[in-house]
């Protein structure tokens, strides 16, 4: 949306909302020119966050398309990859992922690219997905540039922790290798690459959510992965964008839609580099809080949950009503900078 | 109008980070810094200069680490103004990220007042 102001004696702008758009500047060896720049397709704004001074946000391209990443953070929420499964004696069950490495430029808040390193092209990688005590095989294909791993969080033998100098150790360009284990426990856990530096490698988007669900399940939910992760684009040790999933308020103006009473279960992990830690808060209600997703029983009721770096929290709630409930991290400034999305409760 | 002048301590880092990581379809780096800066009610104005090879597009701004929105100024004029409700006598960091996700940055030490 473009609302030109112009006042006597004064320059004139062209609005530019939040995530919206962009000014071009063309060198001219002295004063810059700012030139127009085709602007993208218009989104519909949410209705609620016009205006708002919550967010900031008035108006203007406030997502990313899906088709420039080739992933979608609304459907990767609610995406669980249970691998190729085979049946094993005894009713055990082999399951068999595929992950390749590969670089991508990927962009994170409306027109601002990064160039990251992905495992199948998205980020966060697959959700991988199983039940305790599965047998697993992930073959890994290192298509990228650098040498680069997967290291499971689990209990399995140190060849197959992916870390470099032991076993496999790193995987170099072009090659492969299947890490097998048993998936034990059961809860929620990370995987990432543990190549180093180890913080650019995860910083730049080698990695994803691990659930193993016990034998017998949970109950039934409407299930959630909400990866919170960040990213540096001025490699200035210091993120400027934020996220749940990547793009910056993504959930902001394509908000979750959940069933009124209806079990959530939200898979919620932080993989956030540079800052020591990270939170979730939700408005308008109360969750049960398992951390790691371990036990059966929580330990916690509350409303607002802090995680460390590679910390997981499996957390369930219903809705007793209809309508907007924003989420966000409870450290401001992550908000501001792009973590903070919107549940839509409908009946 | 008397439009107060903020001090302004251009830090370097468009023109330095840039040259340094490259930028958009420029081979000899790109040099974007701020020429200067005034204060007006509710918004910063910033005046940009550039020795680009190429276009520059800044994507988005960002003032002590919260996206605002801002106003492009019309072909052929420098100005960004960025929409924020600043407090005479405080600080502001201001980046303004490239498409590319490199950044001109910059600080206002002493916000003066509007008048």
């Amino acid at each position: 949306m473009e609302v030109k102001k112009k006042t006597a004696g004064q320059p004139s702008f062209t609005r530019r909302g939040v995530l919206a758009g962009a000014a071009s500047i063309l060198g001219s060896g002295a004063a810059a020119k700012l030139l127009p720049r085709a602007s993208a397709a218009p989104m519909p704004d949410h209705p609620l966050m016009s205006g708002s001074m919550h967010t900031g946000f008035a108006e203007g391209r406030t997502t990313v398309d899906p088709a420039v990443n080739g992933f979608d953070p609304s459907l990767v929420i609610r995406d669980f990859d249970w691998g190729k499964p085979r049946p094993l004696s005894g009713g055990r069950t082999l399951r068999r992922y595929e992950l390749v490495a590969y670089d991508k430029e990927i962009e994170i808040v409306p027109g601002v690219k990064f160039k990251a390193w992905t495992y199948n092209g998205r980020v966060p990688g697959p959700t991988i997905r199983c039940r305790e005590g599965d047998e697993l095989e992930i073959h890994f294909v290192n298509a990228g540039t650098h040498p680069h791993t997967i290291h499971f969080h689990g209990i399995h033998r140190d060849v197959v922790d992916g870390v470099p100098g032991i076993g496999a150790g790193l995987i170099d360009v072009g090659d492969e290798f299947t890490y097998s284990f048993t998936a034990e426990p059961f809860g929620l856990h990370l995987y990432h690459c543990h190549s180093s530096p180890l913080a650019e490698h995860i910083s730049k988007g080698l990695y994803g959510a691990f659930i193993i669900d016990p034998k017998d399940g949970r109950p039934p939910a409407d299930e959630l992965m909400m990866m919170q992760n960040a990213f540096d684009p001025n490699f200035n040790e210091d993120n400027e964008v934020y996220a749940v999933n990547t793009v910056a308020f993504h959930y902001l103006y394509r908000p979750v839609r959940v069933k009124r009473d209806e079990l959530v279960r939200i898979y919620l992990l932080n993989i956030v580099e540079l800052d020591p830690i990270n939170s979730f808060h939700i408005h308008g209600n109360f969750f049960q809080r398992f951390p790691t997703g371990t036990s059966l029983e929580p330990n916690e009721y509350t409303d607002t949950v802090v995680q460390g770096q590679g910390q997981r929290d499996v957390l369930e709630l219903r809705f007793p009503y209809t309508g907007q409930y924003m989420f966000h991290a409870h450290k401001t400034e992550f908000a501001s900078l792009g973590w903070m999305g919107m549940f839509e409760v409908v009946e | 109008m008397k439009l107060a002048i903020a001090l302004i301590v251009v830090a370097l880092l468009g023109a330095g980070f840039v040259a340094m990581h490259g930028m958009p379809g420029g081979s000899g780096g790109v040099e974007v810094k701020v020429k200067h800066a005034k204060l007006e009610p509710g918004r910063i104005v910033l005046t940009l200069e550039s020795h680009a090879d190429n276009v520059v597009s800044i994507a988005q701004a960002i003032v002590n680490d919260s996206y605002v929105n801002f106003l492009a100024g019309t072909p052929g004029e420098a100005d960004i103004a960025l929409e924020y409700p600043w407090i005479e006598g405080e600080s502001y960091e201001i980046e303004l990220l490239t498409s590319t996700g490199s950044s001109v940055d910059f600080e206002i030490e002493d916000a003066g007042e509007p008048t």
